[in-house]
């Protein structure tokens, strides 16, 4: 009787294990990242993944600290998940150099080469895959240079600090090479400093381009302020800082960069190798067109109707809708 | 724990320059911040540049040296405060550790290949709007062609004991060559600065000289541990520095916590053991904290509170109030027995 007892507790012991974890952790908490992060759960519940039954979530957040990351992937490797998510670079970094075998999975990094994550975009060797959230920069710059063709110069707004930006503006810089227009780096590693650099250098430029700075995002209030005062349209690289004042934005979702995450987690999960899995951007049909009537009738611009009929979301006498 | 214990050890050196300048020659210095984000680009850089590890660190150790020799120069050259000359110098090297690091952020090569990606366009094959532009040729990644090698780290980040090892070597000779340093006429005198400034002057050494001393041995220490922190965890980042004054403080009194009146080697032992039991703390408020509410961003407050009463308890004992305090509540007691 003792050993049948024995016997069925191990059972349960073995089935009991049999509950895998998923540990994720993110820089910082921030709309976009806390979107990335909902997306990834939602992927997994909406795949049969039952959180508390089949899985469970280990989620920490480093506050915004590098050093922090670095604790917390440490700290996540020797709970030995089944797959560690990292959202945004410095968490992603600290997460693949503290471990060669747990299956890394990272988000919201927008180049995961410079970033050294992996060695290119598609299959890798190793345990680490991810979802980058590169954005169309020469397409948005274009599409600037569509709506407003007298344009000189484009301003730039973004921290020097934050990784992704610069290589947004990189991407920028050539984008405005090839169109022969000039980019005005407008920078600030705070929200004030960048307020005030924008308040010294408005008057130079003809328009404002932000990608998905963070800094530029928190203090878009303040930015999209000293737009209208200066009579200067904010086009976007991102559709919630387009949202508060901007005239063009064209992005995507990042709730999309986390169902796109959520779905290699699960492909992980269901014990696919990571080296057969692609480390990819999202897909072009994720993309969203937004246009702001209202700001460009203010600016007196007019939208080239063709370009219009493209939006996705149009916002007229202060009514957002959606455009299929 | 094994990771707890690595981390803590690495920052225990920190926490070690933080001492040095705050307690041993009493100069609350603030270039922490930079000279440790300085010590990390360095580190990563050389590395970068195929430099040696143990090269490496050294260059981040002489870095952090540097940056504090600047502070004490503007401080008693100047006559600057040396909290604002601090602060300056912090200021300075966000720029100096962008430019070092060429960008915000400079991974320790771990996989070769490609140094940048393409754009978006490049990889889609475009947007959905292509068709609106006159020129739709997709943009291709600036220096697609530049390649990069991997180098050899110092650390593994298997935690096999293999990297614990390494990392204790670095302390122990730390902590040996700083108490030796400390047994020294030089040393001595350090020490006597920072209890009488003036009483030094006596003994006709130069106040500026031991200024300059303790916070260009306190900063090396500093860069030492940026430099280690950056190679274990195998990136380095502009915002590394952040708070890591307060992380240093926070540890210096912790280990004064644990070791009370004792000073091993000059009270140096006690940063150390104050950094590792930090970061365990640290590790297990973020990993518990939720549970009793706490949120992840309450943490900076909770440091900084620690600090604040940890420093505020001891001055409450240490004052005459206290004393009186305590007679006035004996004086009350015994009054309202009597009146009974």
């Amino acid at each position: 009787m003792k050993r049948i007892l024995l016997v069925i507790c191990l059972l349960l012991s073995v089935l009991g294990s049999g509950i895998e974890m998923v540990a994720i952790t993110a820089i910082v908490e921030h709309p976009a990242l806390d979107l990335v992060r909902k997306g990834v759960l939602d992927e997994l519940q909406e795949q049969g993944f039952v959180i508390g039954k089949d899985i469970e979530i280990e989620y920490q957040n480093a506050q915004g600290s590098t050093a922090n990351t670095v604790a917390i992937a440490r700290q996540f490797v020797s709970l030995r998940p089944s797959v560690i998510v990292g959202i945004a670079t410095p968490s992603a970094q600290a997460l693949v150099n503290a471990t060669e075998e747990i299956p890394v999975v990272f988000s919201a990094v927008t180049d995961p080469i410079l970033a050294g994550l992996v060695a290119a975009f598609g299959r890798n060797p190793g345990n680490v895959v991810g979802i980058s959230d590169m954005t169309p920069v020469g397409t948005q710059i274009r599409l600037a240079a569509l709506v407003l063709p007298e344009a000189r110069s484009i301003g730039i707004v973004y921290n020097t600090g934050e990784a992704n930006s610069v290589s947004i503006r990189n991407f920028a810089k050539q984008t405005c090479e090839e169109l022969g227009l000039r980019l005005v780096d407008i920078t600030g590693s705070s929200a004030v400093e960048m307020v005030n650099a924008l308040n010294a250098m408005a008057s130079d430029v003809d328009l404002l381009y932000i990608g998905t700075d963070n800094t530029a995002a928190s203090s878009i209030e303040s930015i999209a302020r000293v737009a209208s005062r200066e009579g200067i349209p904010i086009i976007a690289g991102d559709i919630d800082i387009a949202r508060s004042g901007g005239l063009i934005g064209f992005g995507f979702d990042y709730y999309v960069v986390g169902r796109e995450t959520g779905k290699l987690v699960a492909e992980v999960l269901r014990g696919v190798s990571t080296e057969e899995l692609e480390t990819k951007i999202v897909g072009q049909e994720s993309l969203v067109l937004f246009i702001n009537l209202d700001v460009a009738s203010a600016l007196g611009i007019t939208i080239p109707q063709n370009l219009l009929d493209r939006a996705d979301i149009v916002v007229s006498d202060g009514q957002e809708r959606s455009v299929d | 724990m094994l990771a707890i214990i690595e981390q803590g050890l690495i920052l225990s050196l920190l926490s070690i320059g933080v001492f040095l300048a705050f307690r041993v020659v009493n100069l609350p210095d603030l270039t922490v911040d930079g000279s440790f984000a300085l010590g990390a680009a360095i580190a990563v850089k050389a590395l970068f540049e195929g430099i040696s590890p143990i090269m490496a660190i050294t260059m981040a150790a002489v870095g952090g040296a540097l940056a504090g020799f600047i502070t004490a120069l503007i401080h008693r050259r100047f006559k600057v405060n040396v909290l604002l000359a601090g602060i300056l110098v912090m200021t300075m090297l966000y720029s100096v550790n962008l430019r070092i690091m060429g960008g915000p952020n400079l991974p320790v090569p771990r996989v070769s290949g490609q140094q940048q990606a393409p754009s978006y366009e490049s990889m889609s094959g475009g947007t959905l709007l292509d068709d609106l532009f006159a020129d739709s040729k997709a943009a291709d990644g600036p220096s697609a062609a530049a390649q990069k090698k991997t180098v050899a780290n110092l650390f593994t980040g298997r935690l096999d004991g293999q990297d614990l090892s390494k990392i204790s070597i670095v302390i122990i000779g730390a902590l040996l060559l700083l108490s030796l340093f400390l047994r020294t006429d030089l040393g001595t005198s350090l020490r006597a600065f920072g209890c009488n400034p003036a009483g030094v002057t006596a003994f006709g050494i130069s106040q500026t000289f031991l200024a300059i001393t303790g916070l260009v041995i306190g900063n090396l220490m500093v860069g030492l541990s940026g430099g280690l922190f950056a190679l274990y965890s195998g990136f380095s980042d502009v915002t590394l520095g952040q708070g890591m004054v307060v992380t240093g403080l926070a540890s210096v009194i912790l280990g004064e916590i644990i070791f009370g009146k004792v000073k091993f080697l000059y009270g140096l032992l006690a940063p150390v053991a104050g950094g590792v039991l930090y970061q365990a703390l640290l590790s297990t408020a973020m990993r518990y904290g939720y549970r009793i509410g706490f949120l992840a961003s309450d943490m900076k407050l909770l440091t900084a509170l620690f600090v604040i009463s940890v420093i505020g308890v001891r001055q409450l004992a240490s004052s005459p109030r206290k004393q009186r305090f305590r007679a006035e509540v004996k004086r009350l007691w015994l009054n309202s027995r009597g009146s009974r």
